[in-house]
């Protein structure tokens, strides 16, 4: 069974989407961009141009360029190019055909089904005609549903029960207001509204405008005539547009927009974003006027909406989501990108429709992390939180102490690092260990979640092949509110864990170069100078004394001067080493490097 | 100390049943493991794609301080200002051309593959639909449009409505 695509075929954009693993994806075109212009056009030699490439031509060839065909759908306008006609469904189709190819390259496979979206107000043959269109594609269209169902369920508000939806769509060029009332899992529109002739262009014009009056202002020059400076100022003015949805002010710099007699001129002018509010107050007003007309026409109060949904790339800006909250006192949805919420539910639908969501197995994950308690109290964690279960981790492990020939595993559970704080689950002890020296041994500590989120612990010695493993069951019977606690906690002693975690490390390194002085000492005997072997067993206790002090800064100062002598002795030893040509010692340090810092809690038997 | 899962528990199905859900189940799994292998191709070439966005969407940013810097060179009076600011705006040039970038020529017929059409030019005599200006340079990056000339295109001496 082929992959069903989605389709918001829009006036000005278009977005192809699909389902991967249960969630829509946008499928970028070949060009690399989410959104394909609506434009066709035929270049000057009779060849096909769809999207951004048509876009750039159309003012040199308007004659063979045709924009926002989405407004001819179902009327029996036509498209006369070079002595042949065409029919908006044809036109259509020629961008569904981009899409659809699009999609395939992308997606590595045919494509043969789509849901292509389309205004709650288009009537039966606007609907038809838009079907038609994705026929002539090559695509079987198995459903057309309304841009304002696609957009709800792409928030998933087709899940829960019965309410009310408001829609609120203001695109580049066109404003839409839907009200849809959902019942037994279905949409049905209420009410509709809207401007077919209003849109972010506008908002971009009167930006643009206020720039050019102002650079008159200050420096007497009229840029509406110079044709290269209004390209400039119109590309600041959208580009201004958008920074001022995130920011209160911003400057538009356009150095040498001019020359005259006295030299270059530069434009540099701020705009707050109260000024943008000011210039643009009537357009967003323009939006209230059908959104109230949509709200009378359902019979329905403000208070009654339920849910507010913004589509379209201008509900961005925050004068407009200001009006859309007085107006119906709640709150917007928000979190899908507007320009895709449509074509993302569209992708829903399709999977709907063709039972990917059914098959779509629902995976739980760990809501805490998992792991074992590491030399110094430490949470070292396996698994962590949020990982998709079933899944296992192996890591391999090792002895804190010389001759150790057991170990404990204390498996734990939860985010906060030091192993105390977080929640036990469960504990064994791996015995049985060939005595050596430390960091030798390695044991492989697996952990394995079963879909049903049974833990099973295995701890393994990579020596003699000794298991012992340990199943826990009750690792998911936290409930919600003690998992948030534990997340939120994590987060409020983040910065104290961090400390504390930092001075277990110290301790670790510190005792690990404490170790090797005297184990270097040991093993070189009197070919070390008496008296170096006096500063290294001194400085050997002074660390140890540090440790024991548990002051991180005289902790790190003493590991410091200690790793110096180290160097020394290492030095002499390496010389002694190759002096003999001996290797003797060689499988000793190998195994020291590959195993991990993190060593078990000791447990001396 | 060992757990043993007992899995003749299970109650017994008929055949059938087992055989039509065995059939259902391998054809999800097979399913699934098509939708991973072509999950990971795509996430390679994603993720080679993703470092070229990084480098390109960097470059991008950078262009409209270069096309002012060309403007002000352009502009400039001649003197040894002018000589130092000329080296630098070269200098720049090279760096940018070393990381792969590469002007567009604006010259000879319209390509929208390669220019964007701002402007139509119609007292131009130069051939129908040929470049006569450009107002803004364009680049590619590494093979690729990274920004398409700006250009004023020839209408060929007709006037268009």
């Amino acid at each position: 069974m082929s992959k069903v695509i989605g389709i918001d075929l829009g006036t000005t954009n278009s977005v192809v989407c699909y389902l991967e693993g249960g969630e829509p994806v946008v499928i970028p075109n070949a060009e690399g961009s989410r959104l394909t212009p609506s434009v066709v056009g035929f270049s000057k030699t009779g060849e096909l141009l769809v999207g951004a490439i048509a876009k750039r031509q159309a003012i040199s060839n308007p004659d063979r360029t045709i924009s926002s065909i989405k407004r001819q759908m179902g009327t029996n306008h036509k498209v006369k190019i070079d002595g042949k006609e065409y029919t908006p469904q044809e036109i259509s189709a020629m961008i569904l055909r981009k899409l659809k190819q699009d999609a395939e390259a992308y997606l590595g496979t045919t494509i043969e089904k789509a849901i292509i979206t389309v205004p709650a107000y288009f009537t039966d043959s606007q609907r038809q005609a838009t079907k038609d269109a994705g026929t002539i594609a090559g695509l079987e269209v198995l459903r057309i549903i309304n841009e304002p169902t696609a957009a709800a369920l792409a928030y998933g508000l087709d899940k829960g029960q019965d309410h009310t939806i408001l829609v609120f769509d203001l695109g580049g060029g066109t404003f839409d207001v839907s009200i849809l009332e959902l019942g037994d899992g279905l949409f049905e529109v209420k009410a509709t509204s809207g401007n077919n002739k209003l849109g972010g262009d506008d908002f971009d014009q009167r930006l643009l405008e206020y720039l050019i009056k102002e650079f008159k202002k200050s420096s007497g020059v009229d840029l509406s005539k110079d044709r290269v400076a209004m390209q400039r100022v119109r590309e600041a003015a959208e580009k201004a547009k958008i920074e001022l949805s995130t920011l209160q002010q911003t400057a538009v710099n356009l150095p040498f927009i001019t020359m005259d007699a006295e030299g270059p001129k530069h434009l540099d002018i701020s705009i707050t974003r109260a000024k943008f509010d000011e210039l643009t107050e009537d357009l967003v007003e323009l939006t209230m006027g059908p959104a109230r007309r949509a709200l009378q026409d359902s019979g329905l109060e403000a208070h009654q909406i339920d849910k507010v949904i913004l589509v379209g790339g201008s509900t961005r800006i925050p004068a407009v989501q200001e009006a859309v909250r007085r107006l119906l006192g709640k709150e917007p949805h928000k979190g899908v990108n507007p320009d895709e919420v449509v074509g993302l539910g569209a992708a829903i639908q399709g999977g709907v429709l063709s039972g990917d969501v059914k098959n779509v197995v629902l995976l739980d994950i760990t809501p805490l992390s998992l792991g074992i308690e590491t030399l110094g109290g430490v949470l070292t964690k396996l698994i962590e939180r949020n990982t998709t279960i079933p899944t296992s981790k192996s890591q391999i492990f090792s002895t804190a102490a010389d001759h150790q020939t057991s170990v404990e595993i204390h498996v734990l559970q939860g985010e906060r690092a030091m192993a105390v704080d977080n929640v036990t689950l469960g504990r064994f002890t791996l015995d049985g260990i060939a005595p050596a020296p430390r960091g030798i041994p390695k044991v492989e500590v697996t952990f394995d979640i079963d879909v049903n989120g049974i833990v099973n612990v295995k701890a393994k010695d990579m020596a003699t092949n000794k298991e012992q493993r340990i199943s826990i069951t009750s690792s998911i019977g936290l409930s919600d509110n003690e998992i948030d606690r534990m997340v939120k906690d994590a987060d409020k002693y983040a910065a104290e864990d961090q400390k504390r975690r930092e001075l277990v490390e110290a301790k670790n390194q510190a005792e690990q170069m404490a170790y090797s002085a005297e184990k270097l000492l040991k093993d070189l005997g009197d070919k070390v100078p008496s008296e170096q072997a006096e500063a290294a067993k001194s400085a050997a206790a002074e660390t140890r004394t540090a440790i024991a002090s548990g002051d991180i800064n005289k902790i790190k100062a003493a590991t410091e001067a200690l790793t110096k002598i180290v160097d020394e002795l290492s030095t002499i030893m390496y010389n002694e080493a190759q002096a003999k040509a001996n290797s003797q010692e060689q499988s000793g340090q190998d195994a020291a490097d590959e195993t991990i810092d993190a060593d078990f809690d000791v447990e001396k038997k | 100390m060992e757990e043993q899962k007992k899995e003749d528990e299970v109650q017994p199905q008929s055949d059938a049943t087992h055989i039509a859900q065995v059939a259902e189940l391998h054809a999800k799994l097979l399913r699934l493991q098509a939708d991973m292998d072509n999950m990971r191709r795509r996430h390679q070439r994603e993720k080679e794609e993703l470092g070229y966005m990084a480098a390109a969407d960097c470059i991008y940013q950078l262009l409209p301080a270069m096309d002012n810097f060309d403007r002000a060179v352009k502009l400039l009076p001649a003197g040894d200002w002018t000589q130092g600011m000329v080296m630098v705006h070269k200098q720049l040039q090279d760096i940018l051309q070393c990381l792969g970038l590469e002007p567009i020529a604006a010259t000879g017929a319209f390509d929208p593959e390669l220019h964007e059409a701002v402007a139509i030019d119609e007292d131009s005599t130069d051939p129908e639909n040929s470049v006569t200006q450009e107002l803004e340079r364009g680049y590619k990056y590494r093979n690729r449009v990274l920004r398409p000339s700006k250009v004023r295109v020839s209408m060929g001496g007709c006037k268009i409505e």
